[in-house]
């Protein structure tokens, strides 16, 4: 590269220029022109000529400043051929002088003062131009709104579907902040809603979008840190989101329509972050918090605010107080947990192997409290403080082991979210038209149960979007909504949470599944079931296989299996259906896998533990009632029904203290479809013992589950009445 | 000189509502040979295997950006002569330059009116017929 070639990049863009067909620098020229201006002043540099390189830099801006339209194009236009022209004789004295006699001061001062902005100065770099957004946001000017009813359903619809996968990278984010694909994926549809919202006029929605998209691209830019507290902010902007979009739904479909839904704070912390201030958590409002003790419903929140607003304006609490709604006492309290909630706003994240240790020396010190509570030598001295000291010890470590228990629990948030996803691409799959809803997001869940849920959870999810949900054109010809909705809800009920999944689908065909089942020979044809019972039929294994072969619109395919994982986690199952209306699934699953609530009982010198939800009564029958049939199986008659017996000495082949069933206690257990009588010794009693792994080598010894260690210190193994039944059946 | 109302046009976004919001105002300006698609890569696809006259795209999309169209598209010998118009949500600097220097024949900024829309289509289709 020398002068002459340089000069010659130079009368490229002047030709260009000159053959221009209108005084007018269309885009794709400017394009090129910019191109090519980059390449010289690159040169320039090289070559060590600050006047070219400075002159092409600056005509570069002006150019950008075109593109844009934040310089009128005909000022423009001449600015720029006075610049090629001094450009052209810059060159031309370095070629032929090596140097340049007039000056471009002017020339520049002038090009300054065009784009508005310092155009770089003789030394240094090339300044960068601040990031000038050309045109002013927001609708355009005189534009008529688009009020397309059919527009906007399709906005929701996907809108909702994008908010969905913004939920799920965020979580992901969540996981590997550092990770730039998951700013980028949630970035993106924020930044595509922002897009159409703006065509429809739906002017908060943009607002928001664009401010949540603004803070993402300064994360995206490592101008902000991922920090738990953004996510979080994030998390509320796309619930915000969604409700206004849900909002819009109802306004929509002619429903009442709810509040208008605030952002402005939500807007402002938004700012605030933006700025890399310290994001403080929003305090949940006072209304919130007392709708949430059940001090107030809904309605009256609604209507107290209403009010709150006639003038003269007064707070919520008074309003409430003056009313007689609410209690000065309840708005108070609420007032202080408003309070409250500011500090102890404050998180931590913990290494989850870090809380499982915790965890794990918390039972084992449960253990060894219960050891010193039973040793023979204290209990001997007959202390009576000393006695008192270890009941306060026992309480405390019980205390204790719930509450580091609870530390594990998460929000079954994430699993329904996940489940949510996979609802929306089956659905897309299928052409069929679903909508999610979560019920009870919040409900916890100890965090090793979560992925050993999911997938007995996705196959019943994936059973209602394949089996339970119709067609379109089915739904419309059964009178019902085009789009059919899943209902994913979680709670807790005593010890469990409960999970159901329903759809509003074509329900079970009991009349089919009857059929089937007596095919299959898993009923007699003068079996009175009920209606629960034939529902049930479809987990029992042998009734899906048959139904595989022939066809899909049945609803068995594979639940025995799911039936199966439920009960591995000792979780029950149940379904619910009315034939044209829906299907629900039910399953509880105990809230940990690390406790277990058991009954000891003893069989010669062994003690063992039976799960307490497996077993239905423990009897000790009358001689009468036990019946042995040569060469058939020992039968207890229990309340009329006449259940096998199996003697558990006889599966452990140990010698048993009482062989006749009416000296020994039975435990009637009930395992899949069918219920046995267990023959013990003795029932020792119930306590809730901390499960523990017997390793892999013991991992599939049929009838153990696992062990724990007793309050004496004695290792006791757990039962799985399943398993048992299939060794006494098998004998 | 008008421009052929018949000129097939293809849509690039990845929100389907968008796409329809588009096709709504093309129509309006008279233009009902359209065809979409959902990202860079689909369009390339529809681009390899039937004629299309000129290209409406997105910015930001999954799997393939609306740059990465453009520069695909200028880097094929039989497509690189295709009028390109960018979708943008705000004329951010960076985004519309490097546009313009990768070819883009113009660019329009979210949220636009049909007839801010056929004015770039006509000066794109008229500047190449001149």
């Amino acid at each position: 590269m020398d002068h002459a070639e340089l000069r010659r990049e130079i009368d490229e863009v002047a030709s260009g220029f000159l053959f221009l067909e209108k005084r007018e620098i269309d885009i794709p020229t400017a394009g090129q022109f910019l191109n090519q201006l980059e390449g010289i002043m690159g040169h320039a540099e090289t070559l060590g000529v600050p006047e070219v390189r400075r002159l092409a830099g600056g005509l570069n801006q002006l150019l950008e400043k075109v593109v844009l339209e934040a310089v009128d194009a005909a000022t423009g236009f001449g600015l720029f051929e006075r610049g090629i022209v001094l450009l052209q004789s810059v060159a031309d004295g370095y070629s032929n002088a090596g140097r340049f006699d007039g000056s471009i001061e002017g020339f520049m001062g002038e090009l300054a003062a065009a784009l508005g902005i310092p155009v770089e100065s003789g030394a240094g770099e090339t300044a960068a131009a601040p990031p000038a957004e050309a045109s002013p946001e927001g609708p355009a000017a005189g534009k008529e709104p688009v009020r397309d009813e059919s527009l906007l359903r399709d906005f929701i619809t996907e809108g909702l579907e994008y908010i969905g996968e913004i939920e799920v990278n965020i979580l992901n984010l969540e996981q590997e902040p550092e990770n730039k694909d998951y700013i980028n994926a949630i970035f993106r549809p924020f930044h595509s809603i922002k897009g159409v919202a703006s065509f429809l006029n739906l002017e908060a929605i943009r607002t928001l979008a664009h401010d949540l998209e603004t803070l993402l691209d300064k994360a995206r830019n490592e101008a902000l840190p991922v920090t738990p507290e953004l996510i979080d902010l994030i998390l509320d902007g796309s619930d915000t989101l969604k409700a206004m979009i849900g909002r819009l739904r109802d306004e929509l479909e002619g429903r009442e329509a709810t509040e208008l839904i605030d952002t402005s704070d939500l807007v402002r912390r938004i700012k605030l972050a933006e700025q890399g201030a310290e994001m403080p958590k929003q305090p949940k409002k006072l209304g919130t918090i007392l709708v949430e003790e059940g001090v107030i419903n809904e309605e009256e929140l609604r209507e107290a605010l209403e009010r709150s607003q006639i003038p003269p304006p007064r707070k919520l609490g008074q309003t409430l107080i003056a009313e007689g709604i609410a209690s000065p006492k309840d708005v108070s309290r609420a007032l202080r947990k408003q309070a409250q909630q500011v500090t102890d706003s404050n998180t931590i994240r913990v290494d989850i192997k870090k809380l499982d240790d915790l965890i794990d020396m918390v039972g084992e010190l449960v253990i060894t409290q219960s050891m010193i509570r039973q040793s023979e030598t204290l209990q001997s001295l007959g202390d009576r403080k000393l006695v008192r000291d270890i009941s306060q010890l026992a309480s405390i470590t019980s205390e204790l082991q719930r509450s580091s228990t609870v530390l594990r629990m998460v929000p079954i948030k994430q699993t329904f979210q996940r489940m949510s996803r996979l609802v929306r691409d089956l659905a897309k799959n299928t052409g069929k038209l679903i909508n999610v809803v979560t019920v009870g997001e919040d409900t916890e869940i100890d965090r090793n149960m979560v992925d050993e849920i999911y997938n007995p959870l996705v196959h019943m999810v994936r059973n209602a979007v394949d089996h339970g949900m119709e067609m379109p054109e089915e739904r419309i010809r059964a009178g019902k909504p085009e789009r059919g909705t899943i209902r994913l809800k979680a709670f807790h009920r005593g010890g469990n949470i409960v999970i159901e999944i329903s759809d509003d689908g074509r329900g079970l065909n009991r009349e089919k599944i009857r059929e089937k089942a007596l095919k299959n020979g898993l009923i007699g044809p003068g079996d009175a079931l009920t209606d629960q019972e034939v529902n049930r039929l479809i987990l029992l294994p042998g009734f899906s296989t048959a139904e595989k072969i022939t066809d899909i619109s049945g609803r068995g395919v594979g639940m025995d299996v799911v039936k199966q994982a439920v009960e591995k986690l000792r979780g029950k199952m149940d379904i619910q259906s009315v034939e044209g209306k829906g299907t629900t699934f039910i399953t509880g699953f105990p809230l940990t896998m690390a406790i277990i609530d058991g009954m000891i009982v003893k069989v010669g010198g062994e003690r063992y533990i039976l799960p307490t939800v497996a077993i239905r009564q423990l009897i000790r029958p009358d001689r009468s009632a036990y019946n042995c049939i040569v060469g058939e199986a020992e039968t207890i008659n229990v309340m009329g029904r006449l259940l096998p017996l199996v003697r558990l000495h006889r599966l452990f082949d140990i010698e048993p203290v009482h062989a006749n069933p009416w000296e020994a206690t039975l435990v009637v257990m009930e395992g899949e479809k069918r219920s046995k009588c267990l023959l013990v010794d003795e029932i020792l009693g119930k306590e809730e013992v901390v499960i523990k792994n017997l390793g892999e080598s013991l991992k599939r010894i049929k009838g153990v589950s696992g062990g724990a260690i007793l309050g004496d210190g004695n290792v006791g193994l757990i039962l799985d009445p399943e398993g048992l039944f299939e060794m006494a059946e098998a004998n | 000189m008008s421009v052929d109302k018949n000129l097939k046009i293809l849509i690039v976004d990845d929100f389907a509502t968008m796409r329809k919001v588009i096709r709504n105002l093309l129509k309006q300006g008279g233009y009902e040979n359209i065809v979409e698609a959902e990202d860079g890569a689909a369009a390339l696809k529809i681009l390899k295997s039937q004629p299309v006259d000129f290209i409406i795209s997105d910015w930001n999309m999954p799997n393939m950006s609306g740059l990465e169209l453009l520069k695909a598209v200028r880097a094929d010998d039989e497509l690189k002569a295709l009028p390109f118009l960018m979708v943008t949500a705000e004329a951010l600097k960076d985004n519309v330059v490097a546009a313009v220097k990768a070819g883009v024949s113009n660019y329009i900024v979210k949220p636009f009116t049909a007839e801010v829309l056929n004015e770039k289509i006509e000066k794109i289709v008229k500047s190449l017929a001149a």
